[in-house]
């Protein structure tokens, strides 16, 4: 038995209730539809390049956003206008109709253009003004199409494909007085020559009565609309001016967004072929939709979480035309972001075409959010982690930097340890090498590096080494070892930069210039001198503590390459009676002189105690 | 004995084996010069006269014995390291029997052995072979080699010798063991990789 058709009629939509509910999402927000009216107005320059088949300059796309104040006569007015012009078949054609996707391109299907629905301009204009107009002049002709009070549109009376001059249309538009101001700014000669020539023609948006928003408000909504994702990008390359009733016009700068140190390069990633997503897998990339790109970036200032530059702080997804399809505050891109501190430091800018599948289009009308299904849950969740890698590793970072604060501030502990051990070994040395070698005074000698000696093939570092005493082109070292900190203080050998170690290397390290300059550093990076950090704070007798024990380190060291150097056999017996004796030594002038370094939370410097 | 010539070099080694009866023990420049000089005159005698010249030794001493790894040094004491003693016993045995010379080439000397056995236990090593060579500190690099920041150029020169010599014997005794492979790959990207070439001393 054949199966029963269904008998088709056509869909009936009450269309004002449709319009009103797919409006609610232009409700309020001013700069959104701004940023509409922007992308606009590029596109009728893209159109107008793509049907003359040439090229129009950033330079040539000038648009002047206009804020009018209330007067006697006038309502509040908003007004964006643009030279490009369109007419009134343009009008009928395209901009009357709702949900097109070709609107923007008007045909022109391979047109890469800002606008996606074409509802976005419209929506703003019927929905946050009480009335509204477009006026388009081209051709010598003027046409003014609108919305009224009860959100109807159409023509107005009289104003549909009008016949008037270039200067009479400038005048019924409002923006003859703008035009002479427009010409004085250098940067808009080739406008100025276009009109020279009488290729004259504009379009004026304007909206009358906005909702909720006063025009002295202008500044803060120029200010935002330069950050907004959808028009951040056109001001960054066209001509956008800004300004109030009959003041200057102000170009809008694009914000420059000075990367964090350590972080200025933009992370890039490939976005994978295939997420997971629970026990199953999401495409991301196929044979018709190649496989998308994730770039992130860091700002030296973090943005608000409120206020102008929040709206910085986000990831836009961006078409595979030029616009934005979506763009999402970091903050709202899931509960598995970590580090939300830092995350205030971070943008970025996602391009993944599959996204645009007709068979699976995810950009919705408004085009602030993707729409949710499985594979947006996915694409979000890796962007998230991604996110997540960036923000732990500035964490790090961030906790590196306070650690290096952290051991600054120790630096008067370290100070305070070093002239102990110039005092110690000054004194002590003496006795305990004195008369080791013959004619030796047994005091600690000046630190001589590489050097050749005399009469000798090679003459060896050290106070003294082979070779010592008479050698030539010696690298004068320090009298004493120097004892400085890694990671925090600045290297004598490299000015402006530090040691850095790493947790493997020994506790008190040397490179090969530090030994011929007789320096020493502590290993702040230790796996132990970490702890002591992270339990108790470098204020603490702990850490402190610790140093000390590196001083012991060197110390010793010390002494036995100077046993080695006078010639003295280091069998295992001599060395544990050396030990012996310079521990004994070494912890009675501790025990003496860093009583208050060593046991009192209150030390200071100087061996004094803050009371 | 068979005659057989003798470098100045192994000459001075020959005369250090004799006075420390074949020990590592540390040995008095002086002493040295005189050992030398009584067992060959002809080599070690001041120009016409029959007393010691010391300047023949100190330059061997101090450069090509010493960056060969044959010999230590400290404030003018001289000692033979294992790879001297090694090197003069295989020195002897040449001058001595020449079939004994064969049957050890099959073999790895024991100093060799030890040098192999602490390669292996290195952190360098390990962190190689475990594909971490990022990983790999130029304090790991004093530790592979056996020295120090302080090491003089000859001396570190000499160890770097030694250390190759061990894992060249090594390969040629035991060509298919892995690990001596990677010991190997590993000596030579210690010493031609350019993060390490501050903590090595140039040539």
């Amino acid at each position: 038995m054949k199966k029963p058709k269904i008998k088709k009629i056509e869909a009936v939509i009450d269309a004002k209730s449709a319009l009103d509910m797919f409006g609610k999402s232009f409700r309020f927000d001013h700069v959104k539809g701004l940023a509409e009216w922007l992308k606009n107005s590029v596109d009728a320059y893209l159109r107008d390049g793509a049907e003359q088949k040439i090229h129009i300059p950033d330079s040539e796309q000038v648009i002047v956003v206009r804020f009018r104040s209330k007067t006697k006569t006038d309502p509040i007015c908003f007004e964006c206008i643009d030279f490009s012009g369109t007419n009134h078949d343009a009008i009928n054609n395209n901009f009357a109709r709702w949900f097109d996707r070709l609107a923007a391109k008007r045909g022109l299907k391979e047109l890469k253009t800002y606008g996606g629905h074409g509802n976005g301009g419209k929506f703003f204009m019927r929905q946050m003004f009480q009335t509204s107009r477009f006026i388009t002049y081209r051709n010598g002709y003027l046409s003014i199409f609108g919305f009224d009070e009860d959100k109807d549109y159409g023509f107005l009376d009289g104003f549909e494909n009008k016949r008037v001059k270039p200067e009479e249309a400038l005048k019924i538009a409002g923006v003859a007085d703008l035009i002479p101001k427009l010409f004085e700014l250098p940067e808009a000669a080739a406008l100025r020559e276009r009109f020279r020539l009488g290729d004259i023609r504009f379009t004026v948006v304007s909206g009358i009565k906005p909702v909720s928003v006063g025009a002295k408000k202008y500044k803060n909504l120029l200010h935002r609309l330069r950050v907004h994702p959808q028009a951040r990008n056109i001001v960054q390359t066209k001509l956008v001016y800004g300004t109030l009733d009959k003041g200057n016009l102000m170009r809008l700068e694009p914000e420059v967004i000075k990367p964090k140190a350590g972080f200025e390069e933009p992370i890039v990633f490939d976005i994978p072929e295939q997420l997971p997503y629970g026990s199953e897998y999401i495409t991301l990339a196929n044979e018709k939709f190649p496989k998308g790109k994730f770039i992130l970036y860091t700002s030296e200032e973090p943005f608000n979480r409120y206020g102008d530059r929040a709206a910085l702080n986000c990831v836009n997804f961006k078409s595979k035309d030029i616009g934005i399809i979506a763009s999402y505050k970091i903050s709202e891109l899931g509960g598995a972001l970590r580090n939300y501190e830092m995350t205030e430091f971070v943008y970025g800018e996602c391009e993944c075409p599959i996204l645009e599948d007709p068979e699976n289009d995810l950009v919705l009308n408004d085009r602030e959010h993707l729409a949710k299904t499985e594979r947006s849950d996915a694409l979000l969740w890796w962007i998230s982690e991604r996110i997540n890698d960036l923000t732990d590793k500035m964490v790090e970072q961030t906790k590196l930097e306070q650690q290096q604060i952290d051991l600054k501030n120790t630096s008067i502990f370290n100070d305070f340890l070093n002239r102990w051990k110039n005092n110690f070994m000054s004194k002590v040395y003496g006795e305990i090498f004195a008369g080791i070698n013959p004619g030796d005074a047994g005091g600690f000698g000046e630190g001589e590096g590489t050097g050749k000696g005399k009469g000798e093939t090679e003459g060896e570092g050290g106070s003294t080494a082979e070779g010592s005493g008479s050698g030539e082109n010696k690298t004068r070292g320090n009298k004493y070892p120097l004892v400085l900190l890694s990671n925090s203080d600045d290297d004598p050998l490299n000015p402006g930069n530090t040691v850095s170690c790493d947790a493997r290397h020994p506790l008190v390290y040397q490179r090969r210039q530090d030994y011929e300059h007789n320096i020493y550093w502590i290993n702040t990076q230790a796996p132990l001198a970490h702890k002591i950090r992270d339990k108790y704070n470098t204020e603490h007798v702990r850490w402190r503590e610790y140093m000390f024990q590196r001083y012991v380190d060197i110390i010793i060291k010390q002494t036995i390459h100077e046993l080695e150097k006078r010639g003295i056999q280091l069998t295992a017996d001599e060395i544990d009676n050396k030990f012996d004796d310079i521990c004994k030594r070494l912890y009675e002038s501790a025990t003496k002189e860093l009583e208050p370094f060593l046991f009192h939370d209150n030390f200071i410097s100087n061996g004094k105690i803050k009371i | 004995m068979k005659k057989i010539s003798l470098s100045v070099g192994d000459k001075i080694l020959a005369a250090m084996h004799e006075l420390s009866q074949g020990s590592t023990k540390p040995l008095k420049y002086e002493d040295i010069v005189v050992a030398a000089w009584k067992k060959f005159p002809q080599d070690f005698s001041l120009r016409g006269y029959e007393y010691p010249d010391s300047s023949d030794i100190h330059k061997p001493l101090y450069g090509p014995l010493k960056s060969k790894g044959f010999v230590r040094t400290a404030n003018k004491f001289f000692s033979l390291t294992d790879h001297g003693l090694a090197y003069m016993g295989h020195v002897l045995q040449k001058v001595g029997d020449t079939k004994s010379v064969k049957s050890q080439t099959k073999r790895l000397g024991r100093d060799e052995q030890a040098e192999i056995e602490k390669l292996f236990q290195s952190d360098a090593f390990k962190l190689y072979e475990s594909g971490e060579k990022d990983k790999i500190l130029d304090s790991d690099i004093y530790a592979f080699f056996g020295v120090t920041v302080r090491t003089g150029k000859n001396e570190f020169t000499g160890r770097i010798s030694v250390v190759e010599s061990a894992i060249e014997n090594a390969c040629r005794v035991f060509p298919t063991d892995t690990r001596i492979k990677i010991l190997r790959d590993l000596n030579k990207y210690l010493l031609t990789d350019e993060k390490f070439k501050t903590a090595i001393p140039q040539k």
